[in-house]
């Protein structure tokens, strides 16, 4: 089983309980918007998704500068978690995200500003996964990541603020002057429920990688251990 | 207008990608498990 304590037991069945109780307000409560039809109730997720994708970002940011304060390894294994776990949500954005474009603007991908910076932004991370695995050195690993993390940062807002700085078909829902599509409490109160629910599995499912991060340095360490040993009974042989 | 379809391709994607990366994270806890064994018997 996953489950090491009994809080992240609890966490975990509170994430499962919020995101079927976010499914089902979509499905009953949440109304049918009138142009759209009912492709649009893709939105509550999608937006969701998207969201966590940018707070695990910045998650991992944090702990970048927080690593390289305290050269602590957990900070390390929680950034790498926050990194693996925000593509997660950003590749559930964008695909979603797709579905949902193909009937409304009749095309599954677009070279369109915020979907751009959101490319930019998941294949930044992506190198972040990939460039981490070249490195041995847990330390070197971790300070290289930091920065990385920091630095790749800078992504995020890019992505953030691109349908609102810049001319795009991709609708603005929060903090725009006038709102691109027209929402009414039901639909709000449904998006809030599903982000909380987003915020809560994102917390389990950190809480849960992080772990494993941890166990997968001690084995590393383990396994360099073993084989220094079997090289020198080798060379007593 | 009629795009059931997409909608439920969309939240099958969405349960997908989820239920697959905890089927990612069950498989990688069992093959920590395994090597933690073999490790600590080598040991």
């Amino acid at each position: 089983m996953l489950f090491v304590n009994k809080n992240l037991k609890l966490l975990s069945f509170l994430a499962f309980l919020l995101v079927v109780a976010a499914f089902a307000m979509v499905l009953f409560y949440a109304p049918i918007e009138l142009n759209m039809g009912i492709v649009q109730k893709v939105f509550y997720f999608h937006v969701s998704a998207a969201w966590i994708g940018m707070l695990a970002f910045l998650v991992a940011a944090v702990c970048g500068i927080l690593y390289l304060n305290k050269k602590q390894l957990k900070y390390d294994f929680i950034a790498f978690s926050a990194v693996e776990i925000g593509l997660l949500f950003t590749a559930i954005a964008n695909f979603s995200g797709m579905i949902w474009a193909k009937p409304i603007w009749n095309t599954w991908w677009t070279w369109d500003p915020r979907l751009t910076t959101m490319t930019i932004m998941a294949f930044t991370y992506i190198g972040y996964l990939l460039l981490r695995r070249g490195v041995d050195n847990p330390e070197k690993r971790a300070r290289f990541g930091s920065v990385y993390a920091i630095i790749g940062f800078a992504s995020v807002p890019l992505t953030f603020f691109s349908s609102r700085l810049l001319r795009t078909i991709h609708p603005t829902i929060f903090g725009a002057d006038t709102g691109d599509m027209a929402m009414i409490p039901a639909m709000y109160q449904t998006m809030a429920v599903s982000i909380v629910a987003f915020t809560v599995l994102f917390a389990a499912l950190l809480w849960h990688r992080s772990l494993l991060a941890a166990r997968e340095s001690e084995l590393e360490i383990l396994r360099a251990q073993t084989e220094v040993l079997e090289f020198g009974e080798v060379l007593d042989d | 207008m009629t795009n059931l379809s997409y909608f439920i391709a969309g939240y099958l994607v969405i349960f997908g990608l989820l239920g697959g990366y905890v089927l990612h994270l069950l498989t990688l806890k069992k093959r920590l498990d395994r090597e933690q064994k073999e490790l600590s018997r080598q040991n």
